[in-house]
């Protein structure tokens, strides 16, 4: 046990924060500063933890391992940074309180042991999350990213439990079910068609904390299914993985080349860039080996992501001058891992370290024209869907804090490893 | 509390197989077919219960207070919202291709969990009334473009899963069953929240 207390107390924190400051809504900004306060102290707790720290919740244990911690990491990065950006722009929502809610969920699924109890405790912190959705006009997005999460995890759970029960000799509706679940989670085509919608039509640091807080989690949970169940490794599962990340790379490439808006763009390149994290993680699957990089791989997409899905939309909707437009780019070029941005020494890392990393180059390739593309379109022929734009928009003192931020982690990739604690 | 277990438990005792069935029948074509908020949180509770009392006569009195309790307030918070939602905005007509489309894909799922029912043998109840009621769920997931209908049939299917679980040895506790009811709660307020938007509309 830590100096600090349980993990469960330290997990359950969060909610209960969340829970208070409800409570604060009449002071628009005092959630989000209290919300980026509670995140950064357990952040900083979270790291006095020892890797492997154990306990238990009602009978069943809970155990932090090297990828969960650094999925509550980067997390916590998320957090404090879309509340800390919302200081200076607060939202009307529930984001503050569903945030913090949907973490301490995520957070205990991502920790328990039980593959079962822990998709559905994703499934309860997805639907926390989903409280912040906004008020758009259309409510598609949601709908369908609560479709696709329910069946999702419903099938993750099922999977999980049909796998188990048949052992060693393998369950063939059990690896249907973790195939199918895992495209559904992850945002892959053909199953992952919310989540561009759901960037199109929820409020911008909802689907931006989704992105980052979610997929990692879920993805855990697969790497974590495909541990268990060593077998898995052996049959189709990897080949479809990458075979559904390639589609969806190419998919949201095209997507972004031809979006009509800035946020669409957006949308189409975050689903990209994370479903870029298949195929740099199927190495990994069932070993432990890749760790390391795993966890970079999830931490450096904080900041290009909070820059290109917040950042991005508001710059062009404020007005457009050329610094702006620079820091536009910039939030393009960063998702697509321009040196001097965090992505780089991971795309730069996984190219050396992957068996095929032709194959990998060719679909960050990809994603990177549909981003040019995007980018010229976008600064020649402004955007006509501005309104919607304009009114999420974030102060420019803001996005020019987290564009500074990300080039200085760029160029320091060694404050990632630390924030991590890998060296 | 022991007062309501016992009659819970006798309940089900005397309530047959086939009667069970029959509502279970009843309540997967009313989620199908009914475009009405009232009847669809009928229909909601009607699942809920209907599980309960599976529940009881196989594994404890215990776990299915616990999933009928779980379900009334899930209904509750669904009640609230067709509630709100009424006030808000009167129905809008709905076109006879949309229950064509409904009905007969209602009967082809029907047609697939007897007939799966009658060609695996050792098939039970609990298990035919999961499969009958996940499917008709995704049969509306598939149709349906009004958020409050798709939350309906979303937690159908979660209610299907919770009875898959606490049927089958392979994880009844309590925790699941406590984790698939947090994630039910979750996922009917979240849902709420979504068919209450103002763009949120109905099938046409």
């Amino acid at each position: 046990m830590s100096p600090f207390g349980s993990l469960v107390s330290l997990l359950a924190l969060p909610a209960v924060v969340g829970g208070l400051i409800y409570f604060l809504r009449p002071w628009p900004r005092l959630p989000h500063m209290l919300a980026a306060a509670a995140g950064v102290v357990v952040a900083g707790v979270l790291r006095s933890f020892p890797v492997g720290a154990q306990t238990e919740l009602i009978g069943r244990s809970l155990t932090l391992t090297a990828e969960g911690k650094g999925v509550l990491l980067a997390a916590l990065g998320a957090l404090v940074l879309c509340n800390g950006l919302l200081v200076l722009r607060p939202s009307l929502g529930l984001f503050a309180s569903s945030s913090l809610v949907a973490f301490s969920l995520l957070a205990l699924a991502s920790c328990i042991e039980n593959l079962t109890i822990g998709a559905m405790l994703l499934l309860a912190g997805g639907g926390a999350a989903a409280l912040s959705l906004g008020e758009p006009k259309r409510p598609t997005g949601g709908v369908q990213y609560l479709t696709a999460l329910t069946v999702g995890c419903l099938a993750l759970a099922y999977g999980a439990t049909a796998m188990e029960a048949a052992g060693e000799a393998g369950s063939r509706p059990g690896f249907v079910a973790v195939a199918a679940a895992s495209g559904l989670l992850l945002g892959l085509v053909p199953f992952g068609f919310w989540e561009l919608s759901l960037g199109v039509d929820a409020y911008l640091p909802a689907a931006a904390f989704i992105s980052l807080a979610l997929k990692p989690a879920a993805l855990l949970l697969v790497w974590r299914c495909s541990q268990q169940f060593a077998w898995l490794g052996e049959t189709l599962f990897p080949d479809l993985l990458l075979l559904a990340a390639a589609a969806t790379v190419a998919y949201c490439s095209y997507r972004a080349a031809i979006a009509a808006s800035a946020q669409e763009c957006a949308a189409a390149l975050v689903q990209g860039q994370f479903a870029l994290l298949v195929p740099s993680l199927l190495p990994a699957l069932g070993a432990t080996a890749l760790a390391p990089t795993t966890m970079i791989a999830f931490t450096a997409r904080i900041l290009p992501l909070v820059l290109l899905q917040l950042g991005w939309p508001s710059l062009l909707a404020i007005e457009r001058r050329a610094g702006q437009a620079v820091l536009a780019t910039l939030a393009c070029l960063a998702m697509a891992g321009l040196p001097a941005t965090p992505l780089f020494p991971v795309y730069a890392t996984l190219a050396l370290s992957l068996p095929r990393a032709a194959r990998f180059g060719g679909l960050v390739t990809a994603l990177c024209i549909g981003a040019g593309i995007a980018c010229a379109r976008l600064a020649l022929n402004p955007a006509a869907d501005h309104r919607r734009e304009r009114e999420q928009a974030l102060p420019l003192a803001a996005i020019a804090f987290v564009a500074a931020a990300t080039v200085a982690v760029g160029l320091h990739p060694q404050l990632l490893a630390t924030y991590l604690q890998l060296r | 509390m022991n007062a309501a277990l016992q009659w819970l438990a006798r309940f089900a005792l005397g309530v047959s197989q086939q009667a069970i069935l029959i509502a279970s029948l009843v309540v997967g074509l009313g989620i199908i077919v009914s475009n009405s908020e009232a009847l669809l949180v009928l229909c909601l509770l009607g699942v809920y219960l209907l599980i309960g009392t599976v529940l009881s006569a196989i594994a404890s009195a215990e776990l299915a207070l616990a999933v009928i309790l779980a379900g009334v307030f899930v209904a509750l918070i669904m009640q609230f919202t067709a509630a709100d939602l009424r006030s808000r905005r009167s129905h809008g007509p709905v076109g006879r291709r949309y229950y064509a489309l409904s009905a007969l894909l209602g009967f082809f799922a029907m047609w697939a969990a007897f007939s799966v029912a009658s060609r695996s043998r050792g098939l039970l109840l609990p298990q035919l009334i999961a499969l009958w009621l996940g499917l008709a769920a995704l049969e509306v997931l598939l149709t349906t473009r009004a958020p409050f209908k798709a939350t309906v049939a979303l937690l159908t299917l979660i209610g299907c899963s919770l009875l898959y679980y606490a049927g089958s040895t392979a994880e009844a506790s309590l925790f699941v069953i406590g984790a698939m009811a947090l994630a039910s709660f979750a996922v009917a307020l979240a849902a709420s929240q979504l068919a209450l938007w103002p763009g949120a509309r109905g099938e046409q």
